[in-house]
C-alpha cells in the first residue's frame, strides 16, 4: 500500500462539516455521502500536506488505540473513498 | 469507518443526516440572496419597486456568504433584481468558486459577457435560471419594457448551455404570453435547456396590487389546469396545503415551514423567513446571521398550524389552495389571513379543476 504520497479531497464537491459530521455533494446535486465523525477527521486531513502515514498517527492521537490497527482501518477508508471517487487523482 | 452513499434528492435521501443537524435545531441549509434590488428590465408584473436603497458592499457580501458556509448551509441562490447590474458581481462568482456552494443563479440573461460566461464556466452553478416571458421578442420585450431583451437573454441561454450549464427556461406565463406558451416550450426544446412554467404572482413588496392585472385571467389558469401533464407543460410552485408529518411538534399540524432551514436576505441585508414571507427578523449589518436566526421570537412562524389561519382554516376550498402565507402578508399585512386578491378571487373559482388536477396526481 502506498502510505508516502498526500492525498487531496475532491475540490469540485461541495462538503459541510455539521457537529464532527460531513455532508459531502457533488456540484450536479446527485451524489452525496455522509461521513462520521472518524472519517471527518480524516476528510479535513485530505488537504495535500498529510501522507497517509502522518494521517494514521494524528488519528491515532485523537481516538487512541494501536497505531497498526488504525492504519489498517485508515487504508480501509482510504480505499472507500477513492471508490466513491471522492479523491482527487 | 462507515460512509454513507445516497443519490439524487437532497431532502428525501437525506433524511437522518438532514433532520438530525438542520431541521431539527433549525439550521439553515438554503439561503435566497438578494444581490441588488437594480434591474435593466422593467416587467409588468414585477413584485420590486426597484427604489435602490442602501444595498450591502462587496466585503459585507463576502463576509455574509464566508459566515453562512461556516454555518453549514449549502444551497445558496443569488437573485436580484438583476445579480448583473452589479459591478461587483464578478468579484462575488470569483469568491464562490472558493467558497462552494450548491449555487443558483436567477437572472434575465441579458448582462452576461463573455468575460464572465468565462467565470461561470469555472464557477460550475449547480444550475442558471433564466426568466423568460414569450417566444418572440415582440411579445417578450412589451413585458419586460426593454426592446432587445429578448435577443440577449436567448443568446445567453444558449451560450450557457453549449459551455455545459444546467440552464431552466423559467417561463412566466402572463395575460399577454400566454398564446405562446407551447411555442415557448419549442423554443427551450430548440435551445436544448430544461424548461419550467410559474403563473403565481405575488403582490408588489410596498403593498400595492397593480401589477396582479397583468396575471392570467380565470379561463386562461383553467386551460391550464387540464393542460398540465397531458401537454408537458410542466408548472412549478404548485403548492397546496399539506401536513408534513415527520416534522410536526406536539399538537399541531405544520403547514409551513418558513425561517427554520430555508431564508432570505435582502440587499440591503435584512433576513426574512422566507423570499416570500417578507418579514425582516433582523439585520446582518447590526447581527450576525447566526445570532438573528437563533431566536425563538419567529417560531410562530416556523411552526405555522393549519388552526392558527384565520378565515382560511374555515374555507372549504383550502385544501385546493394556492395559499401562501409570504402572499397574504405582502397583501394584507397579515400571513395568517387570506389573499383577497391574488389567491381567493382565482382558486375558489377554480376549485373542480384544482380537485382533478390533485387527483391526477
Amino acid at each position: 500500500m502506498e502510505t508516502k504520497t498526500m492525498p487531496v479531497r475532491r475540490k469540485d464537491f461541495i462538503w459541510r462539516e455539521v457537529d464532527g459530521e460531513t455532508v459531502i455533494i457533488s456540484s450536479d446535486n446527485k451524489l452525496m455521502h455522509v461521513l462520521n465523525e472518524t472519517a471527518t477527521m480524516i476528510w479535513l486531513l485530505l488537504d495535500g500536506n498529510h501522507d497517509q502515514d502522518s494521517i494514521a498517527e494524528i488519528v491515532a492521537a485523537e481516538f487512541g488505540g494501536s497505531l497498526e490497527i488504525v492504519k489498517k482501518d485508515l487504508n480501509d477508508c482510504m480505499e472507500q473513498l477513492r471508490a466513491l471517487n471522492l479523491l482527487e487523482v | 469507518m462507515d460512509t454513507c452513499e445516497h443519490t439524487l434528492d437532497l431532502m428525501k435521501t437525506f433524511d437522518g443526516f438532514m433532520n438530525e443537524k438542520y431541521w431539527a435545531r433549525n439550521r439553515p441549509i438554503n439561503i435566497h440572496f438578494e444581490l441588488t434590488q437594480r434591474c435593466n428590465l422593467r416587467c409588468v408584473h414585477c413584485l420590486f419597486t426597484h427604489e435602490v436603497r442602501n444595498e450591502l458592499t462587496t466585503d459585507e457580501i463576502l463576509s455574509i456568504i464566508d459566515h453562512l458556509r461556516k454555518l453549514g448551509v449549502i444551497s445558496l441562490s443569488l437573485s436580484g433584481g438583476e445579480i448583473f447590474t452589479r459591478k461587483d458581481v464578478s468579484e462575488i462568482l470569483k469568491f464562490l468558486i472558493k467558497e462552494r456552494f450548491l449555487l443558483t443563479l436567477y437572472t434575465n440573461g441579458t448582462l452576461i459577457n463573455d468575460s464572465l460566461f468565462d467565470t461561470i464556466t469555472t464557477l460550475k452553478p449547480f444550475r442558471v435560471e433564466i426568466s423568460v416571458y414569450g417566444a418572440t421578442p415582440d411579445i417578450h420585450d412589451v413585458i419586460t419594457k426593454v426592446p432587445g431583451s429578448f435577443q440577449k437573454t436567448i443568446r445567453s441561454m444558449r451560450v450557457l448551455s453549449e459551455i455545459g450549464i444546467p440552464v431552466i427556461f423559467k417561463g412566466f406565463l402572463l395575460k399577454h404570453n400566454f398564446h405562446q406558451r407551447y411555442q415557448m416550450m419549442e423554443l427551450a426544446k430548440q435551445v436544448g435547456v430544461e424548461y419550467a412554467f410559474d403563473f403565481n404572482l405575488m403582490p408588489m413588496e410596498n403593498g400595492r396590487l397593480d401589477n396582479l392585472s397583468a396575471g392570467l385571467s380565470i379561463n386562461q389558469i383553467r386551460s391550464i389546469y387540464h393542460e398540465v401533464n397531458k401537454e408537458e407543460l410542466i408548472l412549478r410552485n404548485t403548492v397546496k396545503i399539506k401536513t408534513r408529518d415527520s416534522q410536526l411538534p406536539k399538537g399541531g399540524n405544520v403547514i409551513c415551514n418558513p425561517g427554520r432551514i430555508s431564508g432570505c436576505i435582502s440587499s440591503t441585508g435584512d433576513v426574512f423567513p422566507c423570499p416570500t414571507l417578507r418579514i425582516p427578523i433582523g439585520n446582518l449589518r447590526e447581527q450576525s446571521f447566526e445570532d438573528i436566526w437563533r431566536t425563538d421570537k419567529i417560531d410562530s412562524l416556523r411552526y405555522m398550524r393549519l388552526e392558527d389561519l384565520k378565515t382560511c382554516s374555515a374555507c372549504t376550498t383550502l385544501e385546493y389552495c394556492n395559499r401562501c402565507p409570504g402572499v397574504a402578508y405582502l397583501e394584507t399585512g397579515d400571513y395568517l389571513g387570506p389573499s383577497p386578491n391574488a389567491v381567493c378571487s382565482k382558486y375558489k373559482s377554480l376549485i373542480e379543476e384544482r380537485k382533478e388536477g390533485l387527483n391526477d396526481e
